[in-house]
């Protein structure tokens, strides 16, 4: 039980961090699925399944991008969720059948990132008002001082969130899966539902800026690249 | 939005720049601030610039009307175009080392941004006159033309090596299909994915040797 505690508590650290960078600091992508899941993977043992994961939602959530002023759904919390759930799993089953299941309880907690970051820029909204305040007093300081907290407090309300709902994920998901013993091998087929839903996305909104020629150029090389891979 | 943190930016260089004029400067620009991240330090280059020359007030109207078409600029170059395609060329990669994707987007992506930061900063601070008009191919039109004709092929590439690189390609293929004219006809992604997370669950199911793409 403490091993669990554990790396849940270090799983919400590395959330907090990686948002930092999303956020507030950098944007130098480390924030990505490809990659935060990655990094959690080979925190949490599971490099593989991380890498996977990473780039199932990468596909998914590529379409969704922070145009102007609008807050997009962004994959970081599901991504790192699922991750969390492999890694917490040490049943007898291999491991990839269960990023399907993962991957189905993960991606609904988009919906909780985005609203922890419109949460968290709200507040800062008050920090910049703040800010206001001690500048007529003459403190530049001060205001320096709102900015880092501003930074900080990104990591926190995220981690913390990530925490809270990382506990009750893994305690639903060992529930989930000591009543439904055959559940991981039924829902194997799942991961690849978001995978192609991704590319379909992107797909559907390139073919109608770019045609179809490039799109099935590509195809032919990477249908026959596929082919010659499966062939034992 | 990001009001203080262009304030944080500025400020060691209006401390040094200002003189006595610090506290009205200061007063000046710390309000509100909302670009692409990644263009402003272009809007900086340009403030720094004519902070410098003590023109105070026409660094508030350089910076206000810098931020709209920066962002537009930035939002459809690094959001639109350089992001998918440094994303799609990296899963393309997975699929022959895996290890690599990550490494090789994190390298490409942070090469052109933090290059083209720097540039930004010095062609922001060289333009500070005529700011709009050294505002304009940023980005250089070439390049990001290039990069966005490179997402279609690699598009068709992913889905034929992740469909042909299973023993059901005849699945995927429905899966794509059916996801693919679901977006055509405008449905929404939540619709979109219920559907096919039940028709997933309904195969998963039907079939006894259905295993994920990379599962082997």
């Amino acid at each position: 039980m403490t091993g669990v505690l554990a790396k849940i508590i270090l799983s919400a650290f590395i959330a907090g961090i990686l948002s930092v960078d999303r956020n507030a600091f950098g944007q130098f992508q480390l924030s990505r699925p490809m990659v935060s899941a990655l990094i959690m993977g080979v925190v949490l043992g599971c490099p593989v399944e991380g890498a996977v994961v990473g780039l199932i939602y990468e596909l998914l959530f590529l379409g969704s991008l922070p145009a102007g002023s609008f807050i997009p759904y962004h994959p970081l919390f599901p991504s790192l969720i699922s991750v969390l759930l492999i890694g917490m799993y040490e049943g007898p089953r291999g491991q990839m059948e269960i990023v399907g299941l993962a991957v189905l309880l993960g991606v609904p907690t988009a919906f909780l990132d985005r609203a922890v970051n419109v949460r968290w820029r709200r507040s800062n909204e008050r920090a910049f008002h703040r800010a206001m305040v001690y500048l007529r007093l003459g403190r530049t300081d001060l205001v320096q001082l709102q900015h880092v907290l501003s930074a900080l407090r990104a990591g926190l309300f995220h981690g913390v969130s990530f925490l809270l709902t990382g506990a009750i994920l893994v305690l639903f998901f060992n529930a989930l899966l000591k009543s439904f013993e055959y559940l991981p091998e039924r829902f194997a087929i799942i991961a690849m539902v978001p995978f192609f839903i991704g590319l379909a996305a992107l797909g559907s909104d390139r073919t109608a800026r770019k045609g179809w020629k490039g799109f099935t150029l590509g195809l032919a090389l990477g249908a026959g690249i596929g082919i010659w891979k499966a062939i034992p | 939005m990001q009001g203080l943190g262009f304030f944080y930016a500025l400020l060691p260089w209006l401390r040094k720049v200002s003189g006595d004029g610090f506290k009205d400067a200061c007063h000046r620009h710390l309000g509100y601030f909302n670009t692409n991240p990644y263009m402003s330090p272009y809007v900086l280059g340009v403030v720094s610039r004519l902070e410098e020359e003590g023109k105070g007030e026409e660094s508030v109207k350089a910076r206000n009307s810098l931020m709209g078409p920066l962002g537009a600029m930035g939002d459809s170059y690094y959001w639109a175009t350089l992001l998918p395609v440094t994303v799609l060329l990296s899963i393309a990669l997975s699929f022959f080392w895996m290890a690599a994707a990550p490494v090789v987007f994190l390298l490409i992506y942070n090469t052109v941004h933090l290059r083209n930061r720097w540039t930004y900063l010095n062609r922001g601070y060289l333009n500070a006159h005529s700011p709009l008009e050294g505002a304009s191919d940023l980005n250089g039109k070439v390049f990001s033309r290039n990069m966005e004709r490179m997402a279609t092929p690699l598009l068709g590439f992913i889905l034929g090596v992740a469909a042909f690189g299973t023993r059901t390609p005849g699945i995927s293929f429905i899966i794509f299909g059916v996801a693919f004219v679901m977006f055509r006809r405008q449905w929404r992604v939540p619709a979109i994915f219920a559907l096919l997370v039940t028709l997933g669950t309904l195969l998963g199911f039907l079939g006894t040797n259905m295993r994920i793409p990379w599962s082997g």
